[in-house]
C-alpha cells in the first residue's frame, strides 16, 4: 500500500515482554490504516519461533477495517506457524467491530483466555 | 561547525507556536510535543493579547482555548489570517455550532475541537499539524448550510484526518449514531482516496453531508473508475458468513495488504449504502430515531 512516509506511527505504541510461557505484545493507541503495519512488521517475525503469542489491546482506543484485516492476517499467518495467537482485553468497541464483520467467533477462540490475563 | 554557525542554523530551524490561555493538561500535553530545541513556544492570557503577538509575529502553529467559543475563536482566526494568511491553527471550543464549524473550514482553520474531546486525538492533530511541511489547506467548501454541506477534499491521509474531525464537529448527532456515521465515513473516505485517488495530492473526492430530520446521509465521489460490487472477491463483503476469511485467498494471490474488511463494516454500521452504476460514487444513509410529536 503506497502510505505516505510522513504519517507518524508513534500512534501505535508496542510493547514485547515474556508472560509465562508466551510472548506479549501490548498495543496503546490507534489501530488503523496509519499504524496497522507496524503490528504486522512487528508480530509476524514472532510466529515461527513462539508456541504462544498474546496481543494485549486494553489501551487500544480505535480500531478500523485495515486494523481488523492485519489482526486476521496474523491469525493466518500464526496457524501456519502452528502458533498460538490470542487477543486479550477486548474493549466493547473491538469486539463490536468483530462481531459485526463475523469475525468474533474466530478471535473468541484465540481470546479464551482473555479474562485471565493481567 | 563553529558556535555561530549552529546558532544560525538554530535560528534558520526554530519555530514558533502560540498558545493561548491553555489549561495545565493541555499545557503538560503541550510540553511533550513542542521540543524546546526546535519550538520557541509564547503564551496568551487572551485572544486581543493573541492577536496583537500573531499581528507582530509569524507563527507556525497557534492553539486556541478551551475556554472561548468557536464563534470568538473563528473571528480571532479570520483576523490573523488577515494578516498572516499561512497561519496553522486549530480551535478548542467550549460551545460550539454547525455554522461555527462550517465557518472555520471556510477561514482554513486546521482542525476544531469542541468539548469534550478526545486527548489522543487532539495530540495526534497537533503532531501533524506541527509536523506539516508547508501549509497547503486541502479542503474547499463549494457550499454550505447547517444541513447541508458540499465539500471537495485532496487526497491524502492527513487531509482525510482532518475532514474527519470537521465532519465529527459537525455532525448534531446522538452519540451512537455519531460514532457509526463517523466511521462509516471514514471508511468509506479511506477506501476513496485509496482506491479512487491513488493517494495523489492533484486528486480530489467530492463530499456532500445532509441532516434532514429523521436522517443523516453522505455522499462521497472519487475520482477513480470505479468498480462493480459483483466482482470484488477480495472483498470481506462476498463471503458466506460461515467463511469470513475466504477473501483473504484472493487477496494474498493478487499481492494485496491484508484488509477487506471496509465495505462489510459500512454496510453494516448504516442502513443504507448505494453505489452508482460506476461505483465511483457512493451513499450512506443512518436513520434517525425521532421522538413522538406530541398534538
Amino acid at each position: 500500500m503506497p502510505l505516505d512516509s510522513s504519517v507518524p506511527v508513534r500512534t501505535l505504541t508496542l510493547d514485547t515482554f515474556p508472560w509465562e510461557d508466551a510472548t506479549v505484545v501490548r498495543c496503546s493507541g490507534r489501530l488503523t490504516v496509519e499504524t496497522s503495519q507496524a503490528l504486522k512488521m512487528k508480530v509476524k517475525p514472532l510466529l515461527p519461533d513462539r508456541r504462544r503469542v498474546i496481543l494485549d489491546l486494553t489501551h487500544l482506543v480505535q480500531m478500523d477495517s485495515s486494523g481488523l484485516g492485519v489482526l486476521v492476517a496474523l491469525y493466518i499467518s500464526a496457524k501456519g506457524a502452528k502458533c498460538e495467537l490470542e487477543l486479550v482485553n477486548l474493549s466493547p468497541r473491538v469486539r463490536e467491530l468483530l462481531g459485526l464483520t463475523n469475525l468474533l467467533r474466530i478471535f473468541e477462540d484465540c481470546a479464551r483466555n482473555g479474562t485471565r490475563f493481567p | 561547525m563553529s558556535t555561530s554557525a549552529k546558532l544560525d542554523t538554530k535560528l534558520q530551524e526554530e519555530k514558533k507556536a502560540l498558545f493561548i490561555d491553555a489549561d495545565p493538561e493541555i499545557r503538560a500535553m503541550l510540553a511533550n510535543i513542542f521540543d524546546p530545541l526546535v519550538w520557541s513556544v509564547r503564551h496568551a492570557p487572551d485572544n486581543k493579547t493573541a492577536l496583537t503577538l500573531a499581528s507582530a509575529t509569524h507563527f507556525d502553529f497557534i492553539l486556541t482555548s478551551e475556554k472561548t467559543s468557536g464563534k470568538q475563536d473563528v473571528e480571532l482566526l479570520r483576523q490573523i489570517r488577515s494578516v498572516r494568511p499561512h497561519t496553522r491553527l486549530i480551535i478548542l471550543a467550549d460551545q460550539s455550532t454547525p455554522a461555527d464549524v462550517i465557518a472555520s473550514i471556510r477561514e482554513h482553520a486546521f482542525s476544531y475541537f469542541s468539548k469534550p474531546f478526545s486527548l489522543p486525538t487532539l495530540v495526534d492533530m497537533v503532531l501533524t499539524a506541527a509536523e506539516a511541511p508547508c501549509w497547503d489547506d486541502g479542503i474547499e467548501v463549494k457550499s454550505a448550510t447547517p444541513d447541508w454541506i458540499r465539500i471537495l477534499a485532496r487526497c491524502d491521509l492527513k487531509t482525510a484526518e482532518r475532514l474527519i474531525q470537521f465532519m465529527r464537529e459537525i455532525a448534531d448527532l446522538p452519540e451512537p449514531e455519531r460514532d457509526a456515521v463517523a466511521m462509516a465515513f471514514r471508511e468509506i473516505l479511506m477506501n476513496a482516496i485509496e482506491h479512487g485517488g491513488h493517494f495523489r495530492a492533484d486528486q480530489y473526492v467530492d463530499i456532500s453531508y445532509v441532516r434532514a430530520k429523521h436522517m443523516v446521509m453522505c455522499r462521497v465521489k472519487d475520482p477513480g473508475e470505479g468498480f462493480t460490487l459483483d466482482e470484488i472477491e477480495h472483498a470481506a463483503i462476498a463471503n458466506p458468513e460461515e467463511d469470513p476469511l475466504r477473501h483473504f485467498s484472493y487477496r494474498a494471490a493478487k499481492g494485496l495488504r491484508p484488509g477487506g474488511y471496509g465495505v462489510l463494516l459500512v454496510q453494516k454500521l448504516v442502513d443504507e449504502l448505494i453505489y452508482n452504476e460506476r461505483g465511483n460514487e457512493v451513499l450512506l444513509v443512518k436513520y434517525l430515531d425521532v421522538a413522538p410529536v406530541e398534538h
